[in-house]
Order: C-alpha cells, then structure tokens, then sequence
C-alpha cells in the first residue's frame, strides 16, 4: 500500500471540516446575538461601538423586572412541587417489577412524548372546562404538572443506581420504614433530587407556548414579555435580556452537572 | 425495596392523573357539535374532525408542517452523521471538546433561540420562508440527531473500518459500505427524532414565521388565540392518539 | 402489622449490659433453640403462570451457639431461608421461630436478628462509626453506651483506625470487617451471613474464614452462615445444612456430610465422589452384596432395608480408591493421568464406569505410579463404599 494511501485514513480534511461546521452552523445565531446586545447603536444590525447599555436598560425596566420576578417565583414554586411529586412517584415505581413499574413509567414520561402544543391546548382546554379563570393561578398549576416528567427522570435514575439493599440493612438495624427513608434513602437520592429540581426549574423558566396559552390577560412571565418586546421590533435590549436568559440557564445547566459529577463520584 | 410507601404511591397516582387528565379531558371537546369549543351537551358532532380536512386551511398546514419536517430532518440527520462519523474518524484530540459544544445548545432557552435565528433570519432575508423555518428548525434539532448517531458509532468496533481499508477500500467506499450501513438503525432513530421534534417544533417557529408559512403548531396556536375553532380540540385527539401509536410500536418492538 | 420494634436482647437478663468482645465470656444457650423452621413453602409469583417454589417443606432446627452452614449451588433456596429468618420475605406457609418467639409475621425492624450482606450494604454517606452506631441509634441506645460499644466493636474487628472513614475509600476486607461490627453491634439474637466471603480474593477469603470463626467463638452469638462453597462450609461449620432445588438434603457435622452422604446429591456436591450404579444381590445382617455390572461384587454396609435385585449407587471418594498392579485382579484401565501439586489423579475405566482416583503425591516416595494405558486393580478401603438409596 503507497503512503499516501495510508496517509488518507487520518487526515481526511472533508469530514474535519464538516464536523466544526457543524459546531459553527449551531453558534452563529446565539454568537452574534450576544455580540449585539453589547451594541451601543440602537439598531441591530449595524455595530456602533462596545457598550452594557441595554443592559442597564433591561435592569431599570419595571415591566422586565416584574416577568422575571413572576418566572423565578413560578419556577422555585412549580419546580419544588414537581420535585416532591416526582420524588413521590419514583419511590412508587421503581423496583415494582411487574405490572405497575412500567406502565408507571409510560404514563409519567408520556407528557414529554407529546407535541407541547398540543399539552397547551389540553391544559387551556381543561382549566376552561372546570371553570379555573386563567391567571397566575393557572400558570402555576400547568408548570407544576408539566415539570413533573423532568423531574421524576433524574430522581428515578439515582434511585435505580442506588443499592438496593441499603433500605434493607438500615431495617435490619431497626430502622422503622419511615426512619430508613429519612436517614437513608433520602440522603443518598440529594444528587438526583438537585439535578431534578433544577431542571424542572430551567424548564419552568424557559417555557414559553403552554404558559402563553394559559396565562391569560394580565398575567406575565419572562419568556412572554420578550415575546411581546419582539412583535414591537428587535431592539438590542431584547438582545440583552435573551442573552441573560441564556447565562442562567448556563449557569443552572453547569451547577446541575457538577452537582451530578460530585454524585457518581460519591 | 424501597417499601410501599403509600404516600408515595398516592403521589404517583396524582402525578399521573395530573399529567393525563387534560390530555383525556380533550377528547369530548373534539365532539362537540356546535361552532366553538365547548363540551357536547348531548349532540356529538365528527364536523371538526371533518375540518381537518380543509384543503386551505388544517391540510395546507399539515402538509406545511409535513415538508418542514421531512426537509429539516434529512438534513440535521446528514449533518449530525457527518458530524458523528468525523469525530469517530479522526478521533480529534479535541473530540470529546466538539462533542460537548454541539450537545451544549439543547440548554438555550427556546426564547433566546427564537430571538437569535428571528434576528439572523432578518438579515439574510429568509424570515418568514420554508427554507428559513427549515433553517431554523436544523439548528434546534441537530444536537439531537447527533446524540442518537454518537450512540450508534459507540458501538461500532473499531476494526471494521481498519479491516475495510485493508482490504482496499478507499475511505469514502468504508464509510458509505461499512459504517454507514452499520449504524444505520442510529441513523434511522436520529431521523425519527429530528422528525418528530421538527414536526411539533412551535417556540422558534411562532417567532420565525407565521404569515406566509403556517405550520400546524402555528395554526394551533393561531387559532386558540382567536376564534377557539373545535377543530383544535380534533387535531389534538389525533395527535394524541398518533403520540401513543409511536409509543406503542417502540415498544412492541423491544 | 405488628410494627413494634422488639428489643434485641441475645442474653439472660442478668448479663444483658456485657458486650460481647475479645476475651469475654461467650454466651451460652445451653440445649435452647436459636431459630425453628416447621414446613416453610416459600413460593414467589404464586397462583401466576411464573410461579416458583423456593423452598418446598423445609424443617430445620438451629441451636444456640452454633456456627451453622447453608450450603447449596446457586438458586437452591438458601439465601431465600435467610432471608426468611430476617424478614426480607414473607414465608408463603410454615412457621419461623427465634429463641422459641414465632417472628413469622414481624418486619425486619421488629426481629433480633442482624445481617450482614453478600455485598455488605454499607451506609455510603456515613463513616465507618456512623455505620457501626446505627442500629444502636435505631434502638434509642443513650449516647455514652452507643460510643462505648462502637468503640469496642471497632477494636473487635481492628479497625479503629478507620472509624472516621467512609466506606468508599476502603478496601474489600475492610468493609468486611465494618459490616461485622455493625452488625454484631446491636448484639443480636442471631447473625446471619450472606455469603460475606464472595466478594473476596482467595487469600482474604482464607484469613476471613479463620477471623469469622474465632469472631463466633468470642461472642458466642448463634451465626447461620449462606455459602455455596462447600469447602468454606467444612471448614467453618459447627453444623451444615446442604439444601438443594428447594429442598433440604442432609444435616449435620462437616464430618457427617462430608463421610456420610445420604443422597447422591450430598456426594457429589460435598467434595468428590465416584457414584456407581449397582444392584442389590442379597443383605445378611445389616450388610448388602452389591453388583457392579463389569466389575463384580462388593459388600458394604446398609442402614435402610434394601430389597433383593434394587438398584442403588454407591459412593467412593477419590483418595479411598486404592490401585495396584501384580495381584491377578487387574480390570480398569487407566485413560488419563493428571499431576495436581499434592495428589496425583487417575481417570480409569471399569467396564462401562469411569471412575477418579487420587494418590497423594502418587508415584513418589515408593508408591506405585502408573501411566495411560496401564491395566491395574481397583480395591476399596474399608468402610469407603456408601450406599445411597436416591
């Protein structure tokens, strides 16, 4: 076999190349939004200079201030409500071999299967039909459920890695059921009731579709009011508070995987 | 081993009447016969679902959705192989590195990402088009492609490729007579996915299009947002019914 | 259910605040039953279509102070037994004694018992003294007498040194030895072991074995001991319980077991054995003529009433077959010899049998050696030749 031929097996450049495509075709619409949230011209499209105005816009603008209070009280609340259920329902499940287990299984992740639009329209429908005036109330009440999923998967993970037999020693030792849970089981499922809560958070913060259609007049979270910002035209203060959305659901991301690093190290 | 907790269980019992309840709770709607959505006082009606089939209307949208979709996941699927092989090829030092950036996007917040490709869109002229909502879609949809084709690549051994090489082939002729058919029930599920999550994709597509390209997502919400026409209630039943028809074939399949 | 938690008190009343620790007294039941099974069925998935019964009819008696072995392969029911006694399943019918108590019915919590697990189950987000101290803590133990026992049954197990630990960051022996003392803590009734040696290497497993032993010795506590190493089983045992397919096979003394099997199962399973199909050709005062088709006859003892022309097995371990050439009666024939270090075995054929004989170190030291092919005689030695009936 020539040399060249055996040089072609490692230095292909087509594929290479194609592969940080790939990585630039995904970033370049998020680069260059942040880029132009630091814009000190108004428009968006033409760089004026590097300046944090617009975000000292969106950080003195009352509206914002007022959707991003409403999302992170909707979200700590729908999050830590899920978190419980979903912990809940994990315990319920997991190990149940035959019959419940999987059907469980089904029909808590079956929400995830289903397009979101068509779970916003179910969920306008039935708070319509039970009489539930759309609000705050409903915005609630909606995150909570569809944050379930989210934060069941995580916790049902970790208690499946968990030994089973831990609960076993600990009754063996004279621990009633309801101390065995205390002192053993839930102390070990932390990581996953963490990373579950924090993704039903991200996911409470972020969504968008379900809480339009059931938020009703008045009522208003981040995702909405930048909705609302962008029917008014684009502006680079939609750039800042899109980019900012970005950095907590970085941050929440980055915290949640250390978190889990620091579990399976465990 | 975890005990019967019954607390436990009445939270797993809530939880999925919770989760199912709306999903259920639509279903009578859909029958209703009168003009708005309303629960069926003794009259049931199949007009709604009749409607779907309004050529200028639910069907302009499906077939919209349906082409959005097709193009979208072809081409996410394409890119995330060429994406997945690549990196399995030459094994860059930075590998695991690329790897994490392309799954990194799945945490943009759909608003932001909405906002993103609304302003690039803009400025190249494509808002409001099917090769742009295509566009939009690919980005979305890509790093999922990719997880599903990494996942199959995993468990490609290695020799097949060397083997392959060895025996004359040139590496274009392994990768499209080796690997490719190889990994193709990855290729296969990474296109699945990427249609299914084009086809319900609606936070981007209600901010990147919705006057000339109306996709079902977007009629959908168009539709709850002013007139609140049953014919949503029918399209989500048949949506509903066509989630748990996937379901159920997966699993029959396993 | 009765979810009381019984106070676990393995002692008479008068001794009941010693802890049990190196150089103490043991405790003795003298002649008291530790645990009672009386028909225990346990059945899993019963009235389905994957109904399986796990243990069928078994009757055990373990007494107090004893150092007892169920042995078994894989599957046989043993470790379902002990987890019967420790109340991590249900017994489906049958009763389930400890110390004379019927504890059928009573959670694990609620039972005087501790175990220490096949992969010992170690708290992992607790040290080595929150481990030990738990079930002293579930008791509602006053904290000076928690510590205090902790301490003593760190240093019973030697691993004071590592009380602060956590159990991830320890080696296989060392978990070992924390399970023990978590376990011994409480000072249960009965300990129970599930196959605690397993997950060792061989060398720990042998110091383990001897530590266990002597462990048992000190604090006099009943241990039931799973295994499916029969040679741990011997070694360890004051008495074994060879249970197989649900059913219990045989009890008694390793020496029992192991010279006087009653089954062919038994025979084989304990070491090994040559087992020969043979019929019976007359019994004059408690002794059969046996016929072994291609060989001839052989007398052994029977205990049981044999009939004429029944067929039986016989059992002959390898070291008591004895070989020997020049006597006329040559009539095997050996196939294959195989040099094991300390022994030399030889696979023979005796008209239709094949049977195993081992020589220590054969061949040396004057005694005779022999080669494939070679034709020589078979003898038994007296006393070597077990009738078994099934």
């Amino acid at each position: 076999m020539s040399t060249a031929r055996l040089r072609d097996l490692r230095v292909f450049p087509g594929f290479g190349l194609l592969s940080v495509g790939c990585v630039v075709f995904l970033y370049a619409p998020i680069v260059v939004l942040a880029i132009y949230s630091f814009n000190d011209g108004r428009s968006v499209t033409r760089w004026a200079g590097f300046s944090f105005r617009w975000y000292q816009t969106v950080f003195a603008n009352q509206n914002i201030q007022t959707a991003a209070i409403n999302s992170v009280v909707i979200a700590v609340i729908a999050a830590t409500v899920a978190t419980v259920f979903a912990l809940g329902a994990a315990i319920a499940t997991v190990n149940r071999k035959k019959g419940g287990g999987e059907g469980a299984y089904v029909v808590l992740t079956f929400p995830l299967m289903v397009p979101e639009i068509v779970t916003a329209v179910a969920s306008l429908v039935f708070f319509v039909a039970v009489g539930i005036s759309l609000g705050f109330a409903t915005i609630l009440i909606a995150h909570i459920v569809f944050c379930i999923p989210f934060a069941y998967l995580p916790i049902k993970a970790r208690l499946e890695s968990m030994d089973g037999t831990l609960p076993s020693a600990a009754a063996d030792l004279y621990a009633s059921p309801a101390k065995a849970f205390l002192r053993i089981t839930l102390p070990l499922l932390v990581p996953g009731l963490v990373s579950g809560w924090l993704l039903a958070f991200i996911i409470s913060l972020d969504d968008f579709i379900i809480t339009a259609l059931v938020a009703g007049p008045g009522a208003t979270t981040l995702p909405l009011h930048i909705y609302g910002m962008l029917r008014l035209g684009m502006t680079p203060e939609v750039n800042a508070i899109s980019t900012l959305m970005l950095a907590a659901s970085t941050v929440l991301v980055l915290i949640s995987g250390l978190l889990g690093q620091a579990g399976r190290k465990h | 081993m975890f005990g019967k907790s019954r607390l436990g269980g009445f939270l797993a019992g809530a939880s999925g009447l919770f989760l199912l309840l709306p999903l259920v709770a639509v279903i009578p709607f859909s029958f209703t016969a009168k003009r708005f959505l309303s629960m069926p006082d003794g009259e049931y009606s199949l007009r709604h679902y009749v409607a779907i089939f309004d050529p200028d209307t639910w069907l302009a949208s499906i077939g919209t959705s349906t082409l959005v979709a097709l193009l979208s996941s072809v081409i996410a699927t394409a890119l995330a192989a060429a994406f997945g092989i690549g990196i399995w090829l030459r094994r860059p030092a930075s590998g695991r590195f690329l790897i994490g950036l392309v799954l990194l996007p799945i945490i943009v917040p759909p608003v932001t990402s909405a906002v993103a490709l609304y302003f690039l869109l803009a400025q190249i002229g494509l808002l409001d088009t099917v090769p742009g909502l295509v566009l939009s879609h690919v980005v979305m949809i890509v790093p999922f492609a990719v997880i599903a084709i990494l996942g199959a690549l995993s468990r490609l051994d290695r020799n097949l490729e060397l083997a392959a090489r060895n025996l004359g082939a040139s590496q274009m002729q392994s990768i499209i007579m080796v690997i490719l058919p190889n990994i193709r029930f990855g290729l296969f599920a990474a296109w699945f996915v990427s249609l299914v999550m084009s086809w319900e994709e609606s936070s981007v597509t209600l901010f990147v299009s919705g006057v000339n390209v109306i996709t079902l997502p977007k009629r959908i919400w168009d539709n709850l947002r002013l007139d609140l026409d049953p014919a949503v209630a029918a399209i989500s039943v048949i949506m509903i019914l066509a989630t748990t028809l996937v379901i159920l074939l997966r699993k029959s399949e396993t | 259910m009765q979810r009381a938690i019984k106070h676990p008190d393995p002692r008479p009343r008068a001794e009941s605040n010693i802890v049990p620790m190196a150089g103490s007294d043991p405790v003795r039941h003298p002649n008291s039953v530790a645990a009672e099974v009386r028909n225990l069925r346990k059945t899993y998935n019963a009235g389905t279509p994957h109904a399986h019964e796990a243990l069928k009819d078994v009757d055990l008696s373990i007494r107090a102070n004893e150092f007892f072995t169920l042995l078994g392969p894989s599957g046989c029911g043993k470790t379902t037994l002990l987890r019967i006694l420790g109340g991590f399943e249900m017994l489906t019918s049958g009763t389930c004694r400890i110390f004379g108590e019927d504890v059928s019915r009573l959670p694990p919590e609620a039972r005087p018992v501790n175990t220490v697990f096949q992969q010992y189950a170690l708290f992992p987000h607790m040290t080595v003294r929150r481990n030990i101290a738990f079930g002293l803590e579930m008791l509602g133990k006053p904290r000076a007498e928690v510590e205090s026992t902790v301490e003593r049954m760190l240093d019973l197990v030697h691993m004071t040194d590592y009380a602060d630990r956590r159990p991830d960051t320890m080696s296989g022996g060392q978990r070992q030895r924390v399970a023990l003392a978590r376990a011994l803590a409480p000072q249960p009734k009965l300990l129970l072991l599930d196959e605690p040696l397993s997950a060792l290497d061989l060398k720990l497993r042998q110091k383990m074995r001897l530590e266990l032993k002597s462990l048992q010795r000190e604090t006099g506590i009943t241990f039931i001991f799973v295994t499916h190493d029969q040679e741990e089983a011997l070694a360890m045992s004051d008495r074994v319980a060879v249970i197989s397919n649900g059913h219990l096979q045989q009890v008694g003394t390793p020496e029992d077991i192991y010279e006087q099997p009653q089954s062919r199962f038994v025979a084989d399973f304990i070491g090994e054995s040559n087992l020969i199909e043979a019929k019976v050709a007359g019994v004059t005062g408690g002794e059969a003529s046996l016929d072994i088709e291609g060989f001839g006859k052989v007398h052994a003892p029977v205990a049981e009433r044999v009939e004429d022309g029944q067929k039986v097995w016989l059992s002959i371990r390898p070291e008591r077959l004895v070989l020997g050439s020049g006597d006329g009666q040559e009539r095997a024939k050996v196939t294959d010899r195989t040099y094991l270090g300390n022994a030399v075995e030889y696979h023979l054929h005796v008209g239709e049998h094949a049977l195993t004989a081992r020589s220590p170190r054969g061949g040396l030291r004057g005694r005779q050696d022999f080669a494939p092919g070679d034709v020589v005689s078979v003898g038994f030695e007296p006393g070597s030749i077990k009738v078994l009936l099934s």
